[in-house]
């Protein structure tokens, strides 16, 4: 089990970590409507109310964002389980009735 | 890097189930849908008043919860039920509700085919394959030389969408069955015959047969089981009982019919002479033997029992159902699993030896007994100056010393 915790708000993410007195925060482009992490804990996903998915490392360094859409994506979530391939699976769901699978 | 997936609404959360293979995705058409993982619409588990906001999956009982917009939190049960079909040795079922999973149960291979859609209904029949998906009706076929062949190609669509309750598959025609009426149907989708009965079917299982002239045995609820081929629009009477039918099974020589009604009792009977041969009470199915005639197998409390003609029956314990009986394989239906179990002939085939009835002792046999019993069959046949008998049994293990014996005394 690991001991991360993530926050986030109209305008920044925080990341808490139970051996850690201070907390890492980030500013984001826009306000964020959902977050997911990954299974294994490494990635947290961040969906924005522009339409873009941020991925980030348990320490908040930025791996890639995806441009997914103009409309907010306002859920996602990661597969709890990997099938074929060694790459999480993350599904989004945005407000322009998009499903995208990643 | 992504696919994209139009859904034709907002969606508002997303749940994963624990295993990961399907999600639920609640949102702004007020439904709770299921989903696998690759975005394949599985069903709508729940319609709600008001958009979906949040749903979540409870990991231990797998419970779908959904919270509205009006303020409502509903919980709801899924069930994933088995669909699948069998033929004789070739049994089809559906995996993870997207794949078919095809077993041969005499060479134990399978084989899987991906269909990318839900899977409604399967209907398996000698070298043919029907699978319903939401919107067609897809018909793959094998090589019908090769009894073992297993290299499912697709060979025919059907674009309709239908609403039966069982679906059959024979070789140049699909079968629906209704409430009421079976209806037969070309693989273009054209209907070519209709039986409209005068009671609810209970039971339908396809009979093999000459192509275009396959038979069906029926089971209904006044208690009637029939015969329809498909050639001909009238159904054929077997017997009549008084209890609703739930299942029925027809002899290798179709001389004797095996009905289990809805009190699990199991009664047997001759088709020509209309007599109850024998009856059991709490039996949950029913197989004959597909090589032998006069040959049964049902199971009962667990236990499989198997019954040759007057004879006592041979216990074994057997958690599951027998579905299926061919020579000494018995295919038993163990939750979701289809195990093909062999089941020894000698103690039967010694009932029959010990009785004289070469004959049947003989027939026994020939589906699989050890050597020595063999030798046994041919030394009592000799003794009983059945020489002939006597020979093929040595025959059948070599022993010529005892053929000589056999050929000179005869």
């Amino acid at each position: 089990m690991l001991q991360n915790l993530a926050s986030c708000s109209a305008i920044d993410f925080g990341l808490w970590q139970a051996d850690q007195p201070n907390v890492n925060k980030q500013k984001t482009p826009a306000k964020t409507t959902c977050c997911d992490w990954s299974p294994d804990g490494q990635v947290l996903a961040i969906g924005l109310i522009n339409g873009v998915i941020l991925m980030k490392d348990k320490t908040g360094v930025e791996l890639y964002t995806i441009n997914k859409s103009t409309q907010a994506v306002w859920t996602l979530a990661f597969c709890p389980y990997k099938f074929d391939s060694a790459d999480n699976l993350l599904v989004a769901g945005s407000w322009d009735s998009k499903l995208s699978i990643y | 890097m992504g696919s994209d997936k139009d859904l034709g609404f907002d969606p508002c959360s997303i749940s994963f189930f624990p295993s990961g293979e399907y999600m639920a995705i609640g949102g702004s058409d007020k439904k709770l849908t299921l989903w696998n993982k690759d975005g394949i619409l599985l069903g709508t588990v729940a319609e709600a008043k008001d958009w979906i906001w949040a749903t979540a999956v409870n990991p231990v009982t797998k419970a779908i919860f959904a919270g509205t917009n009006g303020g409502n939190i509903s919980m709801h049960n899924v069930d994933f039920l088995t669909v699948h079909g069998l033929y004789q040795d070739r049994y089809a079922y559906r995996e993870l509700m997207t794949d078919v999973i095809i077993q041969h149960l005499v060479t134990e291979t399978r084989v899987k085919i991906r269909c990318r859609d839900y899977i409604k209904k399967i209907a398996i029949y000698k070298d043919r394959l029907a699978v319903q998906l939401p919107e067609k009706i897809i018909i793959y076929s094998v090589s019908g030389e090769d009894p073992y062949d297993m290299k499912y190609k697709a060979f025919k669509k059907i674009n309709k969408k239908i609403d039966c309750n069982l679906l059959f598959v024979v070789s140049q025609h699909l079968i629906l069955v209704f409430e009421k009426k079976i209806q037969l149907l070309s693989f273009s989708g054209t209907l070519e015959r209709e039986w409209v009965l005068d009671s609810q079917i209970k039971y339908v299982k396809t009979i093999s047969g000459p192509p275009k002239r396959e038979g069906m045995l029926v089971g209904l609820k006044n208690g009637s089981v029939l015969k329809i081929f498909i050639d001909n629009g009238f159904p054929i009477p077997l017997v009549k009982q008084t209890t609703p039918i739930m299942v029925v099974d027809i002899s290798a020589d179709r001389q004797k019919v095996a009905v289990i009604d809805e009190h699990n009792s199991l009664f047997v009977y001759d088709v020509k002479s209309q007599q109850l041969l024998f009856q059991e009470i709490n039996v949950q199915s029913v197989a004959w033997n597909l090589e032998m005639e006069d040959m049964i197998a049902y199971t009962s409390k667990d236990t499989l029992f198997i019954k040759i003609r007057e004879m006592p029956p041979s216990a074994q314990k057997l958690p599951g159902f027998v579905v299926g009986f061919k020579g000494s394989k018995i295919f038993c239906l163990q939750g979701n699993s289809m195990n093909t179990i062999d089941v020894p002939q000698s103690s039967t085939f010694y009932r029959f030896l010990e009785k004289k009835d070469f004959a049947m002792a003989y027939k026994i046999a020939c589906i699989g007994v050890t050597e020595q019993d063999w030798r046994a069959l041919g030394i009592e046949a000799l003794l009983a100056k059945n020489f002939q008998l006597a020979r093929r049994s040595f025959v059948r293990i070599r022993d010529l010393r005892f053929i000589d014996l056999c050929d000179l005394t005869d």
